[in-house]
């Protein structure tokens, strides 16, 4: 039997105090696609950086091909034919896809630039990649999974004979996925072997030869493709899914938020900002809504429209708050009107990050703690040390900057600052994104503690387990109309069937 | 230049005499066996005519070693210059000299100065009322009116259109030269004056702003500006629109070295160019009177007369001072 | 990805000596300089001169009018911006009071009135501007500073205003003539008018809601508008307030110098932009501190004072200005990124 094209053994790190990796065994074979899955913290970004060259493992061992080798550095790793496709990838907007394709490498002639040689060899690789674009193009009026493909394009012109790509389809439509996939498995006919990094379960059956699931540093499992779905889900979490979710709402109350064909035309429409068209849905006090569908199909821009960001515009149909007609539209009103907002974006615009945890937690509400416009250090020390207390913010440190905070406790943050006003209906997008297991699970028990004292939860996920587990009801959505309501006994297949039929009107 | 110095003290025209009481010395340390410091408070280095002046000063002081020189970037900013005063006070210098940024805003420090018992001598712009020991300069107005004269009756008898490049608009040398030019021109009826734009004292802003005015006013017979810079600024304009012979240019400050206006006179780019004195070594020897000889009075205005610098004495005058 | 790795530090309060150096920096910085300025002093008669009374008053007034637009620009950098009009909204507004109370005769309430509306309106349209068209506010302000400039030259008659006092037409109320006068013939009026706005300042800076707006819209603008926060209206004043200092500021120079021109302030926005960053206010916007440009500013006077006493050459004094702001900017930023900051 020939050596394995690549094969970790016993690879080891440590960060400070942190054991990263724990000794971990890999194997690629020419021609495969092994999948790697693990949740955020798994040590999976950190056995990619060991593939890539971008961190020194403190002990084991790497061979390519039956080789021993050692990477100080990226180029020691890209020279030995290992090219990483990161999830920021890293193309130029403002050049055009031969240049990045020569990036670093350009074809001369005494000093100079030569365009057209660049471009038909650009051209070239771009069709051994079964790609489908100019190479002239410029990078930046690409979508996200054209820019994909010229990235991989970009790894091939390097030669490279094994391919490490980071969560590929994260910002891909279905069509765009299809399409990637169909390249990857192109690639793996002329023997190129790939490193599919990836949390999508769905994914795992349509391309891998093989499975590798990490969680805590180390394999705990490698699978067949067939593997069903429960056993990774397992796998993953290091215990049956049902205990990840807190039991279901006993009882719901009045309706909060009422949607009847409720539609939001905004002033100046946005291409990429898919506008709720069709939307009809209710979500009651004491229950846990979930907003399902693919990228793209107007989720996040549901609850934007609803808090009033996004979109300037004005929203038509039935829209009503506790039973009465609602002027939603601008976020003064959705907060007068009891709504509350936890961005998906965290870091980007939930908070300040180089802020105290006190700072962040009063944002929302200083006009409460400055009586007469006057600030109030009691109050607001007051005010601070309740919330940390309630949302378990650690450490307890109102000084501390958001900034030096896990991702859990930042989240836990946002959640404070967001439920200070007491609000009735809270919206939630994408609440877990960059957050680890236990996290989760905290974040989850949470959420449905905030219901049971009668408050309404909105929440958009692109994670169907995680709705599916969650939720007492989910709603899904396809460009930009409610399609389907499930309740909470909903099958998984059924969703997702409802969630990717259809695909096509929305390419129309 | 010697001889133009001496020439020029000859020429100084005194008006009053300031005289400190009883007769007894303007400034009560002084005396030959002891050491002076001067202070001088520039209104900026920037302008080359107030680089020639310091640099004027600095040579001509060597000639006193009793002397020391300390000079003093005012920055063109009334505050900054406000608080060297005030800092010169404060090091207790013997005399201060000064060339105020502006007038008025000065004044209240330098009537300071005066209290305190120390002789001011004021260089080119002198402050409101009469609390200074003397003043040295040359008359804006009065500059700027003989080269209107001269554009009239010697450069343009026959008339024709005439243009001028003001310095930054709402200083007061530019107000007093723009006027004084205007006044001078009256002489001659068939001048037609078509353009006047400021250039802020800068090269750069004389190239743009006379290109953009021989495009609107193609036939301008004459350029009158308010100091060298511009007029060089000018020059490279005319010569850009090929209009160089055509276009007569007249500068101020006559500033020398070869970047200075003599030398562009005598390579015969421009008709001519007024100094603007500088009174180094007119202030100079009066605070050696004040100082060194204990003078009880001196004359208050020294006015340093300017010089016409044409063809008939550029040459000469450039190859002389190549000191 | 690392966020199981995130640091244990924060497990109890710490604080490098070294974040204590970057809060006070402005502080120690001033404490420095002054000795500095008592040990480099030169010396007369055994008396330290930089020490002495009129020197100390001579240091205060010189700041005065570049520390009242510091003033304002803390708060506009704070909230992530910069006005770089205000040397030019200084001189329209000195021209101004010079105009109406010389030229125009109004008297000496309505022209001030008058004036520091005219401040506060420049501000909050180029705020208005900057933020409702979304144009960067370096590039209205940009704008703001040549229109300012423009305005000043025509609200003069492209000239110069002298102000006289006494009764009468073409005379300023006698009134006026304090700004340029000394209590007890030491503290210099206009250190007071400073003095006064900068206990305002930092009240409202600490002490108030808008306060805290001022910080979170410039450290997150969009996690501040989704906290419910009037960002734009936030926006706008904090340039309205910089248009209120600049317009003081003018009518403190028409005042002290008895004289408006539309050259004044020439540069001087640059210097309180010099005052606030030495202060320790983060340019990025989100972190500063008003006591920091009060210290800042006065540590500019101080210095520049120290190097004139020594007859310390113009060109020297311009480095030696340069180095202490790449200095404070170099500290911060050490700091900054040694607690994982932006």
């Amino acid at each position: 039997m020939s050596p394995a094209l690549l094969g970790l053994h016993d690879v080891q790190k440590w960060f400070g105090g942190v054991h990263a990796l724990k000794g971990v065994d890999f194997t690629l074979a020419a021609g495969e696609v092994h999948v790697l899955l693990g949740e955020n913290g798994a040590g999976k970004s950190t056995l990619m950086g060991v593939l890539s060259g971008a961190i020194v493992p403190d002990a084991g061992e790497i061979r390519i091909a039956g080789e021993p080798v050692r990477f100080a550095s990226p180029r020691d790793a890209h020279a030995a034919g290992v090219a990483m496709i990161p999830q920021e990838l890293d193309l130029v907007p403002g050049l055009d896809i031969a240049a990045n394709l020569f990036l670093g490498n350009e074809i001369t002639g005494a000093g100079v630039l030569q365009g057209r040689r660049m471009r038909d060899a650009a051209q070239e690789l771009l069709a051994k990649a079964g790609v489908a674009l100019d190479a002239g193009l410029l990078v930046s009026s690409l979508r996200i999974g054209e820019r994909q493909l010229v990235a991989i394009a970009k790894a091939l012109a390097a030669d490279a004979r094994i391919l490490v790509m980071d969560e590929p389809s994260a910002a891909l439509s279905s069509v765009e996925a299809d399409h990637l996939m169909r390249v990857v498995r192109d690639l793996k006919a002329r023997g190129v072997g790939v490193v599919y990094i990836s949390h999508r379960l769905e994914e795992v059956a349509r391309i891998a030869d093989r499975v590798t699931v990490m969680r805590d540093g180390q394999v705990v499992g490698e699978c067949p493709p067939q593997a069903p779905q429960a056993e990774l889900v397992r796998l993953l979490v290091g215990r049956p899914l049902s205990d990840l979710f807190p039991p279901r709402a006993s009882r719901v109350g009045k309706p909060i938020l009422h949607l009847h064909r409720a539609a939001f035309d905004p002033a100046r429409p946005r291409a990429g900002w898919q506008a709720p068209r069709d939307v009809s849905l209710t979500v009651h006090e004491g229950e846990i809504v979930g907003l399902a569908g693919l990228m793209g199909v107007g989720r996040t821009e549901l609850l934007g429209a609803l808090y009033g960001f996004g979109a300037v515009g004005r929203w038509s149909g039935t829209v009503e708050m506790r039973g009465a007609a609602a002027r939603l539209g601008t976020i003064g009103a959705a907060r007068r009107a009891g709504i509350a907002y936890v961005t998906d974006d965290r870091r980007g615009t939930g908070l300040v990050l180089h802020h105290t945890v006190a700072q962040n937690t009063l944002m929302s509400i200083w006009r409460r703690v400055t009586p007469f416009g006057l600030a109030s250090r009691g109050l607001e020390r007051r005010r601070v040390a309740e919330a940390m207390e309630n949302y378990d913010v650690r450490p307890r440190l109102p000084a501390a900057k958001v900034v030096n905070l896990s991702g859990g406790n930042q989240q836990k943050v946002v959640f404070a600052k967001e439920l200070m006003n007491g609000p009735s209906l809270l919206l939630l997008d994408e609440p877990t994104r960059g957050v680890d297991v236990g996290a989760k699970t905290e974040i989850y028990r949470r959420l449905r503690g905030l219901a049971e004292q009668g408050l309404g939860v909105l929440v958009a996920s692109s994670e169907l387990t995680e709705l599916l587990g969650l939720c007492d009801r989910i709603v899904v959505m396809r460009a930009g109309r409610t399609v389907h309501a499930f309740g909470a006994d909903a099958g998984e297949d059924a969703v997702r069937a409802v969630c990717e039929s259809g695909d096509e009107e929305r390419a129309a | 230049m010697k001889t133009l110095t001496l020439a020029a003290a000859a020429l100084l025209t005194s008006t009053t005499l300031a005289c400190a009481a009883d007769g007894k010395p303007i400034y009560k340390d002084c005396g030959p066996n002891n050491d002076y410091v001067i202070g001088f408070s520039q209104a900026n280095f920037k302008e080359p005519y107030r680089e020639h002046v310091n640099h004027e000063l600095e040579r001509l002081v060597k000639q006193y070693p009793k002397f020391k020189l300390t000079i003093a970037d005012g920055q063109a900013s009334v505050n900054t210059q406000v608080s060297q005063v005030e800092n010169f006070v404060t090091k207790q210098v013997d005399l201060l000299m000064i060339s105020p940024f502006e007038s008025a805003p000065l004044t209240p420090a330098v009537t300071n100065v005066i209290k305190k018992g120390i002789p001011v001598i004021e260089l080119d712009r002198k402050t409101v009322g009469d609390d200074f020991t003397a003043f040295v300069g040359g008359d804006n107005r009065q500059i700027a009116k003989e080269a209107g004269q001269y554009a009239a009756n010697t450069l343009l008898p026959d008339g024709g259109e005439v243009a001028i490049l003001e310095g930054l608009p709402s200083s007061s040398p530019a107000i007093e030269r723009l006027e004084g030019f205007k006044d001078g021109l009256a002489d001659n009826a068939k001048l037609k004056l078509v353009a006047v734009q400021p250039v802020d004292w800068q090269e750069d802003k004389a190239v743009t702003v006379f290109g953009a005015m021989l495009q609107a006013h193609p036939d301008i017979k004459l350029v009158y500006t308010s100091n060298d810079l511009a007029a060089a600024g000018a020059y490279i304009a005319a010569k850009q629109a090929e209009k160089a012979d055509q276009v007569k240019i007249i500068g101020t400050d006559g500033l020398p070295g070869p970047s200075g206006g003599i030398r562009s006179v005598a390579d015969g780019q421009w008709a001519a160019t007024f100094t603007y004195p500088t009174g180094a070594a007119e202030a100079l020897d009066l605070a050696k009177k004040i100082l060194i000889d204990c003078a009880t009075s001196v004359p208050r205005n020294v006015m340093v007369p300017s010089q016409r610098i044409d063809q008939t004495n550029a040459k000469a005058l450039y190859d002389k001072e190549q000191f | 990805m690392s966020t199981s790795t995130v640091p244990a530090a924060l497990e109890r309060p710490r604080r490098s000596p070294l974040a204590y150096l970057v809060r006070f920096q402005s502080l120690l910085g001033l404490v420095i300089v002054i000795a500095a300025g008592i040990g480099f002093s030169p010396r007369r008669h055994g008396h330290i001169l930089f020490l002495q009374t009129d020197n100390v008053a001579n240091i205060i007034r010189s700041i005065a009018e570049t520390g009242i637009l510091a003033l304002g620009m803390t708060f506009v950098i704070i909230a992530a911006g910069i006005d770089l009009s205000v040397g030019a909204v200084l001189g329209l507004c000195s021209v101004l009071t010079a105009e109406l109370l010389v030229n125009e005769g109004w008297s000496l309430w309505t022209t001030l009135s008058l004036v520091v509306a005219t401040g506060i309106l420049f501000g909050a349209v180029q705020g208005f501007i900057s933020t409702k068209a979304r144009i960067q506010a370096f590039i209205v302000t940009l704008a703001g500073l040549q229109a300012a400039r423009g305005l000043s030259l025509i609200a003069s008659g492209n000239s110069f205003i002298n102000i006289s006092y006494g009764a009468g037409p073409g005379k300023a109320p006698v009134g006026f003539a304090i700004l340029g006068e000394r209590i007890g013939g030491v503290f210099p009026v206009a250190t007071l008018v400073f003095l006064v706005l900068a206990a305002l300042a930092t009240f409202v800076l600490n002490n108030t809601r808008y306060g805290r707006y001022v910080f979170a819209v410039g450290g997150n603008e969009k996690a501040a508008r989704l906290s419910g926060i009037p960002v734009e209206a936030v926006k706008i004043s904090v340039y309205a307030i910089t248009g209120l200092m600049a317009a003081v500021a003018g009518i403190v120079h028409a005042g002290q110098f008895s004289f408006g021109s539309p050259n004044d302030g020439t540069g001087y926005e640059l210097n309180a932009i010099a005052a606030v960053v030495i202060g320790g206010t983060d340019l990025f916007g989100g972190a500063g501190s008003m006591v920091g440009t009060i210290a800042g500013a006065v540590m500019l006077g101080a210095l520049a004072n120290i190097l004139e006493l020594n007859d310390v050459s113009a060109a020297l004094q311009l480095l030696a200005t340069g180095a202490i702001i790449v200095m404070a900017a170099a500290l911060q930023t050490f700091v900054n990124s040694g607690s994982g900051g932006r």
